[in-house]
């Protein structure tokens, strides 16, 4: 992929198209995967304008965007206010990792306990900026998605280079058990690991098995995903009272849907 | 949106933007980053959950967060790891250090000392000192990804070990790799020799900062009512460090500081306070009462003899840097001599590892009922995490406390000395001067609220 050559148009009447980048509330881990492109990254601004993006930039221009990259999750208003504002002037909004996609860490907090925890976090004046922590789309419709925490670079440029050539990004739709047992890896939950490859969609490469860390689910649900089933081995597996912590730690607000 | 995005100092990890009173010098550096709840949402949790959860506080100093989490468990359980776990631990922690000041120190700083908006102009009109950042980032994410698995959110650490082994040959192409690229940290660091740090010889004026013209007559004023500010000293600090009196110290040494401050770190809450203040969803923390710097800056300051030769000597001829320094500029010069220091300590250790033996990379231990604290140096100062668990490894209490916390008193007081040094300049050059002040202490906001 490194060496991929984009299709340079060469007539003169070629506009760039804009991507802004934003950051909502998060620990910015994915812009940074997104700076990690590198040359890669480099020859993307050949074709396209960044008008915005906070952690590299002085703002340029607050829109209209071709294409917005939203990364994080809204908690606060500003944030819940800036990705509507988003939405209004972009032609494409990408979720752009874990906390956009699914809520993701920040979204894993017992949201009937957020006052209580504030309160002792914080002491009791204190005024929280945090309201409620859910995915990008409960407030916004949402085009496509790029998966994983942090996002995988790969599938990064696969998703941009996509919607600039006019594409539908597909997503892998397969669990990460494919990716997995394509690398040969022993299977940590036949060894009585949590292992969550079996509900969670592929295009990781599988990385965290690989470097014999169980997987923890952070590309989100692959298609036909078991959660029951899933449920029902970790109890046998002796996980009894985690259950739900171990399936929804990136993705906690499935429990409402 | 405008009115939502403009406000933040941009070039900055996370969202904070500045409130102040200009006439009375008076600086709030307003953090405005919704709470995560890190602390409250591990409670209830299986210990194991930490490391890998604790990462996510951060994208920029993921690793740091995952060791820090194991050096506090691993306190816990009295667990003691070898030599060889260590010494690839320090590797992976020299890697994550690389990488941040990498990341920090061209993609953030420099465009302000370069005179450019951002990287990618440097990429446009320096392609030179672009292509350091981007080798000496790669090498950071290559020291990363080969130790810990992944340059984002390490994978391979746990408590007890690591979960992967490595061979003798990664480990040896990686030495090589660095070897390689050694040449870019020293250019780097003559680059960082060449800034104008505001504050030095004391004055303030932004030198760099205006197109070539303006730049001359600023050079060719010298006479103080030219518009500079002077000044009688820099406003001293006191700065904190782990150290261990034996070698440069990332892990598992005491704290101490320049005030003669050496505690254990199980201490750390009674020489570390920290306190809510109205303007901010992040912390401040204070010793005595009083500010205090974390990072770089005062790593190098307290432990300038334990750097390793490259560095070292480098150190020695700088005519700019009189150490103990206290010009929080020179923060960005000492991570240009830390990128330095860093890449001989891997290199260093990674020699030692391939000579030795194979190493058993995973102690056994057993989880116990117990609390205790852990600290480590993260990128940007020194990063506490403590932890009470049960006797069934539930996690029922935990603490973390952030080197950005612990720099954010400070940098509102440099900023007001700033402010107080600067009253004949105009408004924006104030400003600019506090917004570089900002980007030159590399705060990471995202940590500060977790």
């Amino acid at each position: 992929m490194s060496n991929t050559q984009y299709p340079i148009p060469n007539t003169v009447k070629y506009s760039k198209p804009k991507i802004a980048i934003f950051d909502l509330t998060d620990c910015e881990g994915c812009e940074l995967q997104i700076l990690n492109l590198k040359d890669r990254l480099l020859k993307l601004v050949q074709l396209v304008d960044i008008p915005i993006w906070r952690l590299a930039k002085t703002p340029a221009d607050f829109g209209p965007f071709d294409v917005a990259l939203v990364e994080g999750t809204p908690m606060s208003h500003d944030d819940i206010k800036l990705a509507k504002k988003v939405r209004e002037k972009s032609k494409v909004v990408v979720a752009v990792g874990a906390c956009a996609h699914l809520g993701g860490i920040p979204a894993a907090v017992d949201e009937k306990k957020r006052e209580k925890f504030l309160k002792e976090v914080y002491g009791d004046k204190y005024k929280s900026k945090a309201v409620v922590a859910k995915p990008l789309s409960a407030h916004i419709h949402v085009n496509h998605f790029i998966h994983g925490c942090p996002i995988d670079l790969d599938e990064a440029e696969r998703v941009i280079v996509d919607i600039l050539m006019d594409k539908n990004p597909i997503p892998p739709s397969h669990p990460v058990c494919l990716e997995c047992k394509e690398r040969e890896n022993p299977c940590l939950f036949l060894k009585g690991e949590p292992c969550q490859g079996p509900i969670t969609e592929g295009g990781c490469k599988a990385v965290c098995p690989s470097n014999g860390l169980r997987c923890w689910g952070c590309q989100g649900p692959v298609k036909y995903a078991n959660y029951d089933a899933m449920g029902k081995n970790l109890e046998r597996l002796g996980f009894k009272d985690q259950t739900k912590n171990i399936m929804n730690i990136f993705n906690k607000t499935r429990e409402e849907k | 949106m405008k009115d939502i995005l403009d406000k933040y100092i941009c070039k900055i990890e996370g969202h904070g933007y500045l409130k102040l009173d200009y006439s009375h010098a008076k600086v709030q550096l307003v953090v405005d980053e919704g709470e995560r709840l890190f602390e409250k949402l591990l409670v209830g949790r299986p210990y194991t959950d930490a490391p890998f959860i604790t990462a996510r506080i951060c994208g920029v100093c993921p690793t740091a967060h995952t060791l820090a989490s194991i050096s506090a468990l691993e306190n816990v359980f009295q667990v003691e790891v070898n030599k060889d776990i260590e010494h690839l631990r320090r590797i992976l922690l020299a890697g994550q250090i690389i990488q941040s000041h990498a990341l920090h120190f061209f993609f953030l700083a420099a465009p302000d000392y370069i005179g450019l908006d951002n990287a990618l102009e440097i990429a446009d009109k320096k392609p030179a000192v672009f292509k350091m950042a981007l080798a000496l980032k790669e090498i950071g994410d290559d020291i990363v990804r080969t130790i810990g698995g992944r340059q984002v959110h390490p994978v391979t650490p746990t408590v007890g070990g690591f979960n992967k082994k490595f061979d003798r040959k990664t480990l040896l192409d990686l030495k090589k790799r660095i070897d390689t690229n050694m040449h870019y940290a020293l250019e780097t660091l003559d680059l960082a020799q060449t800034f104008k740090y505001p504050g030095d010889n004391f004055q303030f004026s932004i030198h760099n900062f205006q197109s070539n013209s303006n730049n001359q007559n600023l050079e060719n004023k010298k006479s103080p009512d030219s518009g500079q500010a002077r000044m009688t000293g820099w406003r001293p600090s006191q700065y904190f460090a782990l150290t261990n009196g034996i070698n440069y110290d990332i892990i598992g040494g005491r704290i101490t500081s320049t005030e003669r401050v050496n505690a254990d770190v199980q201490d750390y809450r009674l020489n570390i306070k920290e306190k809510v203040v109205g303007h901010s969803t992040a912390k401040h923390a204070t010793h005595n009462k009083e500010s205090f710097m974390v990072g770089a800056l005062s790593r190098v300051n307290l432990q300038v003899k334990f750097l390793n030769p490259k560095s070292k000597t480098a150190v020695s001829k700088f005519k700019k840097l009189k150490l103990p320094s206290t010009n929080p500029f020179h923060i960005n010069l000492a991570q240009a001599i830390e990128i330095v220091h860093f890449m001989e300590e891997c290199s260093k250790l990674l020699g030692v590892m391939i000579d030795g033996r194979d190493p058993i990379l995973k102690m056994p231990y057993r989880a116990r009922k117990s609390e205790a604290a852990g600290a480590i140096e993260a990128p940007r100062g020194t990063l506490y995490h403590w932890y009470e668990i049960d006797d069934k490894g539930i996690i029922k209490n935990c603490d973390i406390i952030t080197p950005t916390v612990q720099n954010l008193a400070n940098i509102e007081r440099d900023a007001e000395f700033i402010l107080e040094n600067t009253k004949k300049l105009p408004e924006d050059e104030r400003y600019r001067l506090l917004e570089m002040l900002i980007r030159a202490y590399d705060p990471c906001i995202t940590c500060s609220v977790h």
